[in-house]
């Protein structure tokens, strides 16, 4: 997938999922299969370019894409925005809106690089976080309890390359050969080899 | 008592978000979902898992989402060679 990003800049984009976090992946395979077939530099190089990767992304102004979710830290936000616009009657509704989802937004887009993955705030949310279609509101996560993790055994074989690629939302545009044939899918995949 | 990562947030939660940035869907990964992709709170949000049979634990197709020029969005779903 690094590899697209280089070949193609401007057209391919990926997201940081929370495995892409030395921390997490050095746990869950991602580790052992650096270290079995190449080494641990290799590893190590992965885990400084995941710190720099982007935590979320917007198509075309319509589509938020993340890899969790979202954040209470962002929604906060934008109440104390309300309430704090409302004493500035001479601007218009408009106006304001906009003014709050830019300032929102920016909250992401200020979130510093090279980063690991925090153990809560914004950043570790918007990787962290997951809808609950049962509940109203925000509640606390499972996620990390000793019981709740997915992958408590581990693995011991490590984890292929197609499997961590799940962490990453991909987006493609114009590039419709890469997705129309899935052979050429998985020949990619397996020409990375990492 | 050992605390969970982060939170769970509500289809109000999400519906509130997309109405106050002017967006129309939040896309997501995160969860293994067994056709690759699964929409929630009302098709607003879709959680896509592009890995198939997660960590050999798993028998979920890989889904991908493909957005074109007019942001029509479709789903490509990829079964495992090996599905049992």
């Amino acid at each position: 997938m690094f590899c697209y990003k280089i070949l193609f800049p401007d057209r391919m984009h990926m997201l940081r999922g929370n495995h892409e976090c030395s921390s997490i992946n050095r746990i869950y395979g991602f580790y052992d299969e650096c270290k079995r077939n190449y080494n641990v530099k290799l590893w190590r190089a992965f885990c400084d370019v995941f710190e720099w990767m982007p935590v979320a992304g917007i198509v075309s102004e319509r589509i938020f894409c993340s890899h969790g979710g979202i954040s209470p830290h962002l929604v906060r936000c934008v109440v104390l925005m309300l309430k704090g616009n409302k004493s500035r009657k001479g601007l218009s509704h408009h106006f304001l809106h906009l003014c709050r989802c830019q300032e929102n937004m920016d909250q992401i887009r200020q979130l510093q690089r090279p980063t690991p993955v925090p153990d809560e705030g914004l950043l570790c949310d918007l990787l962290w976080s997951d809808p609950e279609p049962e509940i109203r509101g925000w509640a606390d996560s499972d996620r990390g309890k000793a019981t709740g993790s997915m992958c408590t055994n581990g693995v011991p074989n490590g984890v292929p390359m197609v499997y961590w690629i799940q962490t990453l939302i991909l987006f493609i545009y114009f590039l419709e050969f890469f997705v129309r044939d899935h052979r050429c899918v998985v020949r990619l995949w397996h020409r990375c080899d990492c | 008592m050992i605390t969970g990562v982060s939170y769970v947030f509500g289809t109000d939660v999400i519906a509130k978000f997309l109405k106050t940035h002017d967006l129309d869907l939040m896309a997501r990964a995160h969860q293994v979902v067994e056709d690759g992709y699964e929409f929630c709170a009302n098709r607003r949000c879709v959680t896509v898992f592009s890995a198939p049979q997660y960590c050999g634990e798993f028998d979920n197709a890989a889904g991908m989402l493909l957005v074109n020029e007019d942001l029509v969005c479709s789903f490509k779903v990829l079964k495992s060679r090996y599905w049992k």
